[in-house]
């Protein structure tokens, strides 16, 4: 049976999952409350997604046939 | 020298939009989406020139010493997210399909009258609203740096992009983008590493800032917690629907170059954001003044007693850059909501290039006046208005436009329920319940979702015609390259 969404390149949809998943754990209370450098956790997660997120799409879309 | 370089960064502006002019007088095409011709490079500084706003540069800076690094970074770290939902979602389908604007596709994907009709007005209020908070962050860089009265500075600045906005068109606007751009990266970085040179040392002037500002590093210290969550979510969930975002991926050359703009622009933002952050912010905590400061305007004290003259008059023109590309985009957006989507499509249709061309100028200019007018009395927090604006336009168009691409099942109808949920939950949550900041969109897209969802399974389905425009457009995705 075909199914109600379209179907999405497994490595894309990993890619948003894994972004979606890093921001959630990145605003669990617990990580919140451990701090570097004077800095909450969730900021540093935070920073670093927003250097990974748009390298690994980049990677992943890069050979998408239009 | 201040003076003299923001009044030659506003005459090269003016010049660009007065070249472009020639090219787009006759053509909706070339006025509207630069006849589907900018390349990546192109397109890619002209991307994060519309992203970064006034408040991603200048307000940001205050905004972390007193709300803290962790809401700075909720949302700019949504800005990648938003930008790979928008790569992998929505870029291909969308360009696909083949429209000017979110209400253009909106339209050949559901033909519903009152998304027809809702669609267009809520780009203009969300807009205009966006508009208003642009052109107050121009109004206090005429106050702290030239001297000029708030007034006169949101004057003359907002006349100065619907000038050149109304003349060129999206071509102007693009090529604008690119300078302002290009730019905004420069300064912000010469300021960050100018700012790091400064201090004794920068690690210990971060660690002090730690201390002595626990609202800098902490979650919780200056907002609830649910308010980072949903800066975040209005960041990730907007940028796939902001209209003057979408109208780049249609201005691309192809689909390939529009998604990498997306995202090599998103590295350029990360790097604008990351200087003001974690850079400029501690380092502004050596000022003597800093608890006495407008946050909006403590960005300037910092330029004002570190950098020369000649570098205070290019980073002045480096955030007026910020403010009017994307208040130049934003204009494209409310003049093609208006000439485009209501005027052409549903007060007459029949109308011919160039009398929609010129509705679209007498509409630029029109929401411009209003804009400054609104701009006049200043908000504390530039951040808070840009926030409440993505938020509404998110709570409207996001959870269609995604159900709308990727659900077989989404109907007009669902659509319809989706986008009217969302508006109205979104407006109650603002207006009548005294909510954290930023989380009313934690209410609107949740209610947009589940109202298209419920709406979409209670119909008979798509028509045909419009299964058939979906499938198309997702011909190649059915077949995915392996790996």
């Amino acid at each position: 049976m075909r199914s109600s969404c379209y179907p999405l390149a497994r490595r894309q949809a990993f890619v948003l999952l894994a972004a979606i998943g890093t921001a959630a754990i990145a605003f669990l209370p617990v990580v919140g409350a451990v701090q570097l450098a004077g800095v909450s956790l969730t900021a540093w997660i935070l920073v670093i997604l927003m250097i990974v997120v748009p390298v690994a799409t980049i990677l992943v879309t890069g050979n998408e046939v239009d | 020298m201040t003076l003299t370089m923001v009044l030659a960064y506003f005459a090269v502006t003016v010049l660009i939009g007065w070249i472009a002019r020639r090219r787009v007088r006759r053509s909706t095409d070339e006025y509207f989406i630069a006849g589907r011709s900018v390349g990546t490079f192109a397109n890619s500084w002209a991307f994060l020139a519309t992203m970064a706003s006034g408040g991603t540069i200048m307000a940001s800076v205050g905004m972390t010493l007193f709300l803290g690094l962790p809401y700075t970074v909720s949302l700019a770290a949504g800005a990648p997210v938003g930008f790979a939902i928008a790569s992998i979602l929505v870029a291909r389908p969308m360009r696909r399909v083949g429209q000017y604007t979110v209400p253009d596709f909106f339209n050949v994907r559901f033909a519903n009258p009152v998304i027809r009709w809702a669609s267009p007005i809520v780009i203009l209020i969300a807009s205009t609203v966006y508009m208003v908070a642009q052109l107050t962050g121009s109004g206090i860089i005429a106050t702290v740096l030239l001297g000029w009265s708030h007034e006169t500075g949101v004057i003359i600045t907002g006349v100065i992009f619907v000038l050149y906005t109304s003349l060129g068109g999206f071509l102007s606007v693009t090529w604008n983008d690119v300078l302002q751009g290009i730019l905004m990266v420069v300064m912000t970085v010469a300021f960050g590493v100018i700012a790091v040179f400064s201090v004794v040392n920068f690690a210990d002037t971060f660690s002090r800032a730690a201390e002595q500002y626990p609202s800098y590093g902490m979650m919780g210290g200056g907002l609830p917690f649910w308010s980072y969550i949903g800066g975040f979510v209005t960041s990730a969930a907007t940028i796939c629907v902001l209209p003057h975002v979408i109208m780049r991926v249609y201005s691309a050359r192809n689909t390939r170059s529009a998604r990498l703009s997306l995202n090599y622009a998103m590295i350029l933002y990360g790097v604008i954001v990351l200087s003001t952050a974690l850079v400029l912010a501690p380092v502004a905590t050596t000022l003597s003044n800093v608890e006495e400061l407008k946050p909006d305007a403590i960005f300037f004290a910092l330029s004002g007693n570190i950098l020369p003259p000649f570098l205070q008059g290019l980073l002045a023109a480096a955030v007026l850059a910020a403010v009017m590309s994307t208040t130049a985009g934003l204009l494209m957006a409310c003049n093609s909501a208006i000439s485009n989507d209501l005027y052409a499509r549903l007060l007459r249709p029949g109308a011919s290039s160039s009398q929609v061309v010129r509705v679209a100028t007498l509409s630029t200019w029109l929401v411009g006046v209003v804009a400054i007018l609104l701009a006049l009395n200043p908000p504390d927090f530039l951040v808070v208005l840009y926030v409440a604006a993505v938020g509404f336009l998110a709570s409207a168009f996001f959870a269609p436009m995604i159900l709308g691409i990727w659900w077989r099942r989404c109907t007009s109808r669902g659509a319809a329920a989706g986008l009217l949920g969302g508006v109205l939950s979104f407006a109650v949550a603002y207006f009548f319940f005294e909510l954290p900041d930023s989380t009313e969109i934690l209410i609107g897209i949740p209610v947009s979702f589940a109202a298209t969802i419920a709406v979409s399974l209670t119909g008979s389905g798509p028509s045909a015609e419009q299964r058939a425009l979906m499938e198309s457009a997702h011909s190649s995705a059915e077949h995915p390259s392996p790996g």
